[in-house]
């Protein structure tokens, strides 16, 4: 009931709030009221309301692009995997187990209603309303009457109420829970954002100063190190220099080849797979817009005032150089939280990455489309964030709509 | 009278390297710049009044070198210093540089109030407050209006002509002996420029600098100079006070580039103009540099370097054509009038400017 309660206030808050914002920002209400206008039709909030309501279409049309191609998948295989003994059995059971097993996902029925019908429900299912969903029967409870007969038996079953429904894993195995949700954001998220932000520490803080050394010291040795490191990234295809990290970090430096989520230690190869690769790129830009900035005017302005060249190179040109490059930040931040999964096939982490290949090699159809709709709500706050610190950083970037 | 000099360039060269050539830019400069005067040098693109100039900053690109001649700086020879570390306390400091393009010089991310106190801080060890209060100052000094409301903005907030003023703001925050102005108004339109020119002047006149102009518009130079120096090819080719240069020139170069002032032109004739172009620098220079656009030349300007001849005690040119054994030649008849024509136009520029002067929120 708690949930209930607590849920239906959270969305008529923000219901409320956004209408509010709405009335404000078209001078309907608080005209005269300086001090409300400027925090609630703040270019700022009514940026990112209007940036999060699109992209909510935008969830919408993947939800429904993801699942047409779900669709695609014969029905037959679904089922195949879905019931044991599926040989054994005869063709009339078959069919009859395959459509209740269908009716649970949420695949069954061919016409164009009944298709609509479920993209509907799922769209229902991750609307942020309070829902109670059940996942199997637990055991059976005694029913008696005013005088304490025994009349019946009802079925009892594992409810739990969600604000966010992302559906049931019927095939999960070696998790705790069997709502998406519950494993996605419970168990395989952590593994993930375990390596990925220490992999985003080591981009940033090895490709960042990288750049900025290339730069100053252009056609030097540290330049020419880091080119050759760059050129080997780039020209490498990815799954072959995970390898080859693999490789050097497990077999030549004897770092922990198996995850273990216990063990830090066993978290730093798969960690610096990802760290020394992301750092490339990060390095490659860095250099490329200091460079660019140390030819500008601004700089010879600066020489001319006589201010020093590492007061230019840190104060001025960094500044500049990072604007374009500051929007990825929260980006790949968020993005940790989504996993690699080579990486994590690799060094066997039981992360989202991992988890998105099991999906879909069992049809686990709830969990498939689960990881859809989170990736692209992080997507969405990531470069909505992004947006938001290109405009901090940079005062020519303004969000007013005008 | 004796004015003191301020600065002494003598037997300047400089060279550039570039694909494993040396290139001689500058050619043997000698030049005196005295003190609290405004000298113009004037040239083509491509003359090398900028590379010139940025060895008394030591600004010079990477590749650019001084090979030989001394600059005297108050008793230090700017040609010796190599490393940023020498400069610290001239550059900026003693001698300012100003730009072309003030739409490029200010770092667009700064608000302005934080590059003008930047200088201070450095220079002159400012605290953040008393460097907030000199920056309104200078600001207020150069004519932005509402400075302590437009202290926190930002470049991309202000004008072309505005953020030409910051920038003067910031060349005069620490007081410069010399202020170079590397065409400060080439890229402002007109009545801005008039402006421009107008504080320069002004401030001058008030904080006593002296400054070096670099342009290729002769009627700024009528209107700013006291002394004008000619560059062609890398070599000052003419030096006098402005009425030497525009009244009594001597060189076919300073003939050539006065006949070519769109500015006395008349509507009926088409506009005249130097054939050809500057010197490469790729080769070596024989002779005159300018002898192949010159139709005053003769045969000896391609064989052998012209040497400076003394006109007068303000005024010398380098040309063949003053040596007693070359015959005499006319001037262009489009520069013999000259004087009733330049008080046309300065008349006029002067109008201009009292015009602009009203208009100070452009």
């Amino acid at each position: 009931m708690a949930t209930f309660l607590i849920g239906y206030t959270i969305i008529a808050l923000i219901v409320l709030f956004v209408i509010f914002v709405i009335l404000v920002s078209r001078r309907i209400i608080f005209k005269n009221n300086a001090k409300i206008q400027s925090i609630f039709a703040h270019p700022l909030l009514i940026y990112s309301l209007k940036r999060i309501g699109s992209a909510l279409i935008s969830v919408m049309l993947a939800i429904t692009a993801t699942y047409l191609l779900l669709r695609l998948k014969s029905t037959t295989t679904i089922c195949q995997g879905y019931i044991e003994n599926w040989d054994k059995l005869p063709s009339e059971v078959r069919d009859q187990r395959c459509i209740s097993v269908l009716k649970d996902l949420g695949l069954y029925g061919d016409s164009f209603v009944e298709i609509l019908g479920q993209i509907i429900n799922y769209f229902y299912k991750i609307l942020p309303f309070p829902k109670t969903i059940c996942t199997q029967e637990i055991g059976t409870e005694p029913i008696y009457d005013a005088f304490n007969n025994l009349i019946s038996y009802v079925k009892v079953y594992d409810c739990r109420t969600f604000i966010i429904d992302l559906g049931i894993s019927y095939k999960a195995t070696g998790t705790s829970s069997r709502y998406v949700i519950d494993i996605i954001f419970g168990e395989k998220m952590m593994h993930s954002f375990r390596i990925g932000i220490i992999a985003v520490i080591i981009e940033l803080a090895i490709g960042y100063p990288l750049g900025v050394l290339m730069a100053k010291h252009k056609d030097g040795i540290i330049d020419k190190i880091g080119k050759t490191y760059i050129i080997s990234i780039d020209a490498i295809p990815g799954v072959a220099y995970y390898y080859i990290w693999q490789l050097l970090l497990v077999y030549i430096i004897g770092l922990e080849n198996k995850y273990d989520p216990n063990n830090f230690a066993t978290w730093l190869a798969p960690a610096l797979t990802m760290g020394l690769t992301g750092m490339a790129g990060i390095a490659l830009w860095v250099r490329r817009f200091m460079l660019d900035e140390f030819n500008s005017d601004y700089v010879k302005f600066a020489r001319a005032k006589g201010i020093s060249e590492n007061r230019i190179m840190y104060t001025h040109v960094l500044r500049n150089a990072i604007v374009p490059l500051i929007r990825s930040i929260p980006t790949s931040i968020l993005g940790a939280l989504l996993g690699s999964f080579y990486i994590e096939k690799i060094y066997g982490v039981p992360g989202l990455g991992d988890y998105l290949i099991w999906a879909n090699d069992n049809n686990d159809l709830y969990a498939l489309q689960g990881i859809v709709v989170v990736s692209a709500l992080i997507s969405i706050i990531a470069y909505l964030a992004g947006d938001i610190v290109t405009a901090m950083v940079d005062p020519r970037v303004s969000l007013a709509a005008e | 009278m004796e004015k003191k000099k301020i600065l002494e360039v003598k037997n300047l060269s400089v060279g550039f390297l570039s694909h494993g050539k040396k290139m001689n830019v500058i050619r043997d400069i000698n030049l005196d710049v005295y003190e609290g005067e405004t000298l113009a040098i004037v040239g083509e693109s491509g003359s090398g009044k900028s590379v010139f100039t940025k060895t008394f900053t030591g600004m010079l690109d990477a590749n650019g070198y001084i090979s030989n001649g001394s600059i005297m700086f108050d008793g230090i020879d700017l040609a010796t210093l190599k490393k940023p570390k020498d400069w610290l306390g001239i550059r900026g400091k003693r001698i300012a540089t100003i730009f072309q393009d003030p739409m490029t010089s200010l770092n667009p991310l700064f608000s302005i109030g934080y590059q003008i106190s930047e200088v201070l801080r450095i220079h002159h060890k400012l605290s953040k407050e008393e460097a907030k209060k000199e920056a309104i100052n200078l600001l207020k000094k150069v004519r932005i209006p509402d400075a302590e409301k437009r202290f926190n903005d930002y470049p991309f907030q202000y004008s072309g002509g505005m953020r030409q003023r910051v920038v003067i703001a910031i060349a005069l925050a620490c007081r410069p002996e010399i202020l170079i102005c590397d065409e400060p108004t080439t890229a402002l339109d007109v009545t801005v420029q008039a402006q421009i020119l107008d504080l320069i002047k002004e401030l001058q006149e008030e904080y006593k600098w002296t400054t070096i102009f670099i342009t290729h518009d002769l009627g700024v130079v009528a209107n700013v100079a006291d002394r004008v120096a000619v560059m062609y090819g890398g070599q000052i080719v003419e030096y006098g006070t402005v009425e030497d240069i525009f009244y009594r020139s001597a060189h076919p170069y300073t003939w050539a580039l006065l006949a070519s002032l769109p500015q006395l032109g008349s509507k009926e004739d088409p506009l005249s103009y130097i054939p050809g172009n500057p010197p490469t620098f790729t080769s070596e220079i024989i002779g005159d540099a300018f002898a192949i656009r010159n139709k005053y030349a003769m045969r000896i300007d391609f064989l052998i370097e012209p040497p400076m001849f003394k006109i007068s005690e303000t005024h010398s040119a380098k040309t063949w054509l003053l040596d007693p054994r070359a015959p005499k030649v006319e001037k262009p008849a489009i520069i013999k009038n000259l004087s009733k024509r330049i008080e046309q136009v300065s008349n006029e520029l002067k109008k201009e400017i009292e015009n602009g002067g009203e208009d100070k929120h452009e």
